[in-house]
């Protein structure tokens, strides 16, 4: 009766820390969803004000190369902020079905945003000096802390998921 | 004399929990003497009762193991692929040569690192009806994905052109590219992804479920090619279900092989 009890309680942990990990997914869908769609719908104003401000520095553009090439940071602007509002969706779906399959979302949730963040690294070091990057990796705390609690969900779900099947387990064979 | 690993165990000693044992397919408990579950019928295993007192590896950890190998696939394809960037086109031959010896070496020490931690990621055995439909299946299926690859890496070769967002130029067919674009990852990248990645999800998640976040993993550690992800993420989902369904390493690492010996093959000739 009371291990019963411990049990029913440690699962309630377990179910809180899924909890705040659904919070955590929604939160950061939410967020990637709204930055993209605003990079997406003022790509254009970014582009040109960044050639605005490389004319100001006093660099000289061949105008029909320009052209193509201000297209083109359109174009690749759009695509790569409609891919990130693409995993924002993700992250939401995930956090919807968390408590369905809790090792699968936890886990593909943790793998999305580790992926996310070193999409983004490799995006902003590319086309700068690679000595950057040490930087670009280490700096970030509100996305380590986000690592941290996805890999604690991950461990919490591991759990919970155990603990359910072993629940449903018994409550089958007192059916039979 | 017996050895003690060869004591024969009487179910009626054991402890009530340990007398009854799981059921392969059901995971009800049954009496082991019995040659059919008796909840569903199914025939039980000479094997049942060894699968079960076998000690089990810790999932958990196992788990946060391939995690971390992942990690580490993933910091190794980004350094590369900055690296690259910034050595650009101006270094020799060789020293392009090196640093995918380089990674690729890296790569396969993760890989022994991550499988020794983790120990065996075997699937359940398998049915010989779904291991003769990969088999067969397989070959169609490859044709139709080396189609839609050079159909999406041309229109991605016609519409990006931002210089450092290009796909790499093909590396052409010598014996250096065919060991470190074919041999190589067929059998370091199958036997992380496809072996320990799967093997081990799918102590967690179902057979879909665990094919697609592997595939993620698999297109996420290619991050120094950004373009070709989505494709790569379709290309993982075909070979962790040629795994799944073949529950052999076979299937996978030739179709690996294989479709990327064709893919250098047809980007050397074009």
């Amino acid at each position: 009766m009371a291990s019963d009890e411990l049990g029913s309680l440690s699962q309630k942990v377990r179910k809180d820390s899924l909890r705040s990990a659904r919070v955590t997914m929604f939160i950061v869908g939410v967020l990637t969803i709204g930055a993209n769609l605003f990079f997406a719908l003022s790509a254009e104003q970014m582009v040109d004000k960044e050639i605005a401000d490389m004319r100001k520095t006093g660099v000289v553009f061949d105008e029909a190369e320009l052209k193509s090439l201000r297209e083109s940071a359109i174009r690749t602007t759009q695509l790569s902020s409609f891919v990130f509002v693409g995993l924002g969706a993700v992250f939401i779906a995930l956090g919807s079905f968390v408590y369905k399959a809790p090792v699968a979302c936890t886990v593909a949730a943790l793998v999305l945003y580790l992926g996310g963040w070193m999409a983004t690294v490799a995006i902003s070091v590319a086309g700068e000096d690679g000595a950057n990057v040490a930087k670009a990796i280490m700096s970030g705390i509100v996305i380590k802390i986000i690592i941290v609690c996805l890999a604690k969900a991950v461990q919490a779900a591991i759990a919970y998921q155990k603990e359910s099947q072993l629940l449903a387990n018994d409550n089958r064979d007192l059916a039979l | 004399m017996i050895p003690p690993d060869e004591t024969p165990v009487d179910p009626a000693a054991l402890p009530e929990e340990r007398a009854s044992l799981p059921c392969w397919r059901c995971g009800l408990r049954v009496d082991p003497s019995e040659s059919r579950c008796t909840h569903c019928a199914a025939r039980l295993h000479p094997q049942n009762d060894v699968r079960d007192t076998k000690p089990k590896p810790d999932e958990s950890r196992q788990l946060f193991v391939v995690l971390g190998g992942f990690f580490a696939f993933l910091l190794t394809s980004i350094l590369y692929g900055i690296v690259a960037n910034v050595a650009g086109d101006k270094q020799p031959k060789a020293f392009e040569d090196g640093l995918v010896i380089a990674v690729e070496t890296i790569d396969a020490i993760i890989l022994l690192i991550v499988w020794a931690s983790c120990g065996s990621a075997r699937l359940p055995i398998a049915t010989g009806r779904y291991r003769l439909r990969a088999w067969l299946y397989a070959g169609p299926i490859l044709a139709v994905y080396l189609t839609v690859n050079c159909l999406y890496h041309d229109a991605i070769r016609e519409y990006i052109h931002i210089e450092w967002l290009k796909l790499p130029d093909p590396p052409g067919l010598t014996a250096m590219s065919v060991a470190t674009t074919c041999v190589q990852p067929a059998i370091v990248e199958e036997f992380f992804f496809r072996y320990l990645i799967l093997g081990v999800l799918r102590r967690h998640c179902g057979v879909h479920g665990s094919v697609h976040i592997s595939a993620a993993m698999f297109a996420i550690c290619h991050v120094h090619v950004l373009l070709s992800m989505p494709y790569l993420f379709a290309a993982g989902v075909f070979f962790g279900y040629a795994r799944a369904a073949s529950r052999s390493m076979v299937l996978p690492v030739s179709l690996h092989f294989i479709h990327n010996l064709i893919v250098t093959w047809w980007e050397a000739e074009s």
